[in-house]
């Protein structure tokens, strides 16, 4: 949806909600480009596959669960880099777009926070997986879920173009780091202050919701042994 | 005498539905909420667009909202009763899809009806309210007539939606796997939120020929709106009745191949 | 009467094949070969009304393929079928409505319901008037004790309960010709055995034309008095199943019991000694010859007891598929 809106708004406008044609054009690849390196996730069918007691045989082999988890969403991500390379490659020739690159040190930052949104992500899909130790009906979440991102990271829109009072309450969620401040750090709309604040903030969800993942799936595992599925 | 086991069957197949929707309610609560959230995010979104931005290629801003809301209740309709395409492929790989086959009923009717989306369907009432009342309030001027073209040309856009499922279903019942090509059509139609006229061709030819989601959904809505349609009404009248027809002669094709799963 | 006819019923499906690893796959982009498979080739057979007919074959070896055209699943590459006087392939509902088929491991019912939801679904797909479904229904849930089960969750239920379920489903109209693809799989023997018993009755309470395929050799040799034996598509006998020791089994099986020890050389002339333990002794010897080796036996030391014993038919079955040579 988003490519489409904004191609068709641009087409007759040069500048929308602050955003010039540029600067939407760069936020629109930068989108699919974090889309598939942060939101993007092989553990999507994660709680189906602990229900089913898939995962089962996994806990009897001699291996880290969360290690293979890591592995497998590594290598689902090179897969996904490999294929947006290819995509964007496509585009670049057709569209010949101007993408207006940050400094040296901006950039280095925005790999690191977009690192840190890629766990932020994989701790928030472990959490939402291990719904699958407790009920079969994981799907009504996993939407919801999928709902809100499509608006809360700024997949399909900058959030900045939201009434103030919507972006206050966005920005309570950790949804905002997984994607948009990202883009907004690239394309140098932050000052060093909020920088900072992002950076802490993004740190904190990263510690406090990995925390209670790894809580809620020691109890997890628990229940799921003695249920001896 | 027959049509009546139909609908009989079908009453059948929406009550089931909505037994399975109380079974999983927590499930589809949280469905609700989402689908809620989407609709006003693209709401919200829509309005701002409206406040910011003027004129798209032509049209207002409040013609724009027409496109969208039309998108909107035809996408649901589809949604509605043929939500079954969505698992049909899985069915044929399981084999329910032979059980279909040696039952006294149209293999294609429960295919096609056999899973309503009871979500939608509660979901459509407060939907089509706002969509009324959106409608209503915004700076445009309607003819009768052009109501009743647009009725007509809406039904015309069930029938198209009628044959993609259609499409859908014979290329699962082919290939057992149709994800793919869902998520490709998903994409397709919601291009559709947008008069297709926008759009580059050959991207606008396909729009309309190929898959004809503008056949759909933005010739409707240019004959309410009074503007002069991409293409004439008999033009689109055609491809709706003409890709029914050839959509069902590909579904028997396809059920003529289909050779079963192992042996 | 005549309920089933098939004659030189052929199916031959295209396989490709592909040439393993990637580059067989990139090959395959412009170069395919396809092999031909002949699922059944020309099986002819005839059912008379009533019976119940056991089929009987290796994995792939055509029975399912068999039963899907029967059922008008698949369009015959070549021969012809009638059931009921109808060819299946028509699908038409007025023979639809006349037979059933179950799969053992196929499920039709609602997963998130109950079984009477699907029952009722079933009721108005087969137009079965509210009185005559009533009857039935507690008719064959009396039967295999399922009354207090029908309003439970499907997916809560044993798999031996679902299957008793699901051929409620399948019988609701009262078929007349019945389709059974490994009815018992996966089973326990207490339930193989109530379905079984189920089969049974059904076939001689309605007169139903019954054709079951199975893995074990239990259910055929309860239920069906005929059996056709489909080897690689091809029908290798057709006939009682008794007949089939008379005609296959090449062996017959003597058990000894001995009154003083000899050693297993000196049996060994007779035949092959297939255990020998403590005096007791069991020996395979040719068929023909059974009566004869036996009285040499008894002439030459000192024997108990003796027998002779006809090779079990799971084992005359096994070796009409070549798998292991054994007697």
């Amino acid at each position: 949806m988003s490519l489409t809106v904004w191609t068709v708004i641009f087409t007759s406008n040069n500048s929308a909600f602050g955003y010039s044609k540029e600067s939407m054009i760069t936020y629109i690849f930068l989108v699919a480009f974090l889309q598939s390196m942060i939101i993007a996730s092989s553990l999507n069918g994660l709680a189906s596959r602990l229900y089913s007691g898939e995962i089962s045989n996994y806990l009897l082999k001699p291996i880290n669960l969360f290690g293979l988890f890591a592995i497998q969403e590594i290598a689902d991500k090179i897969k996904n880099l490999l294929f947006l390379f290819l995509e964007s490659l496509f585009l670049f020739l057709i569209f010949k777009p101007i993408i207006v690159f940050p400094d040296l040190k901006l950039f280095l930052l925005f790999l690191i926070w977009s690192f840190g949104g890629l766990i932020l992500n994989f701790i928030i899909t472990l959490l939402f997986g291990s719904l699958g130790f407790w009920s079969p009906q994981v799907w009504g979440p996993k939407f919801l879920f999928f709902m809100i991102l499509d608006f809360t990271a700024g997949k399909l829109f900058p959030l900045d173009i939201l009434p103030i009072m919507l972006q206050k309450i966005i920005y309570l969620t950790p949804f905002p780091y997984l994607s948009f401040v990202q883009i907004q750090l690239f394309l140098n709309r932050l000052n060093s202050q909020d920088i900072l604040k992002h950076t802490v903030i993004l740190v904190f969800w990263i510690f406090i919701l990995g925390t209670i993942t790894n809580k809620i799936w020691k109890k997890g595992l628990k229940s799921y042994e003695s249920v001896g599925i | 005498m027959r049509l009546k086991t139909y609908f009989n069957v079908w009453k059948i197949f929406g009550f089931n539905a909505i037994q399975e929707n109380l079974v999983n309610r927590g499930s589809n609560i949280l469905f609700m909420i989402g689908k809620v959230l989407r609709f006003s995010f693209s709401l919200i979104f829509l309005f701002l667009i409206k406040n910011t931005v003027s004129s798209f290629a032509g049209y207002t801003s409040a013609q724009m909202i027409v496109f969208f809301l039309t998108y909107q209740f035809i996408d649901l309709i589809s949604q509605i009763f043929y939500r079954g395409t969505y698992v049909f492929s899985n069915e044929v790989r399981l084999g329910s899809f032979d059980a279909y086959l040696t039952k006294p009923i149209n293999p294609l009717f429960r295919a096609l009806t056999g899973k309503p989306d009871i979500n939608d369907a509660i979901f459509m009432i407060p939907s089509l309210a706002v969509s009324f009342y959106i409608f209503n309030n915004l700076d445009i001027s309607v003819t009768w007539l052009s109501l009743v073209w647009y009725l007509i040309l809406v039904t015309n856009g069930l029938l198209i939606i009628t044959a993609i499922n259609i499409l859908i279903l014979s290329i699962g019942i082919l290939t057992t796997e149709t994800e793919g090509i869902i998520w490709i059509y998903r994409d397709l139609s919601s291009m559709g939120r947008f008069p297709i006229g926008m759009y580059m061709q050959p991207l606008r030819f396909v729009l309309f020929f190929i898959i004809p989601i503008g056949m759909m959904i933005t010739i409707p809505t240019e004959v309410l709106l009074g503007v002069k349609p991409s293409f004439s009404i008999f033009v689109t009248i055609l491809v709706g009745v003409g890709s029914l027809i050839a959509s069902l002669k590909f579904w028997n094709w396809a059920l003529k191949k289909y050779s079963g799963v192992g042996s | 009467m005549i309920t089933i006819k098939v004659s030189n019923l052929k199916k031959y499906f295209k396989v490709y094949k592909k040439e393993p690893g990637l580059w067989g796959s990139i090959k395959s982009l412009w170069k395919r070969s396809y092999e031909t498979v002949k699922a059944v080739d020309d099986v002819s057979f005839e059912i008379a009304e009533g019976e119940i007919v056991g089929f009987i074959g290796q994995n792939g070896a055509g029975k399912t393929t068999t039963l899907k055209m029967l059922s008008g699943l698949l369009y015959p590459t070549d021969g012809k079928t009638t059931v009921l006087e109808f060819n299946p392939w028509d699908r038409k509902p007025e023979f639809q409505k006349q037979f059933a088929l179950v799969m053992g491991q196929k499920n039709q019912l609602w997963w998130d319901l109950p079984a009477i939801e699907s029952f009722h679904l079933n009721k108005a797909i087969y137009e079965i008037p509210d009185k005559i479904f009533d009857e039935t229904l507690a008719k064959l849930s009396k039967i295999l004790d399922v009354e207090d089960i029908l309003r439970i969750q499907v997916r809560k239920l044993s798999l031996g309960q679902r299957m008793k379920c699901e051929i409620i489903a399948a019988l609701l109209h009262n078929p007349k010709v019945l389709f059974l693809d490994e009815p018992t799989i996966g089973l326990d023997v207490v339930m193989q055995k109530t379905l079984r018993d189920f089969i049974k009755t059904y076939n001689k309470e309605f007169g139903a034309t019954i054709i079951l395929t199975s893995h074990y050799m239990g259910d055929v040799k309860e239920l069906c008095e005929r059996v056709i034996i489909i080897d690689k598509g091809h029908k290798v006998y057709d006939g009682k199943l008794a007949d089939i020791i008379n005609k296959y089994a090449r062996n017959k099986i003597l058990s000894l019991t001995l009154e003083n020890s000899i050693t297993k050389n000196d049996l060994e002339q007779f035949g092959t000694v297939k255990s020998f333990k403590n005096n007791q002794a069991t020996l395979i010897v040719p068929r023909k010859e059974a009566t004869k080796i036996a009285s040499k036996i008894l002439n030459q030391f000192k024997v108990n007891d003796l027998n002779i014993e006809e090779v079990p038919i799971e084992v005359v079955i096994r070796e009409i598929f070549g798998a292991k040579k054994i007697h």
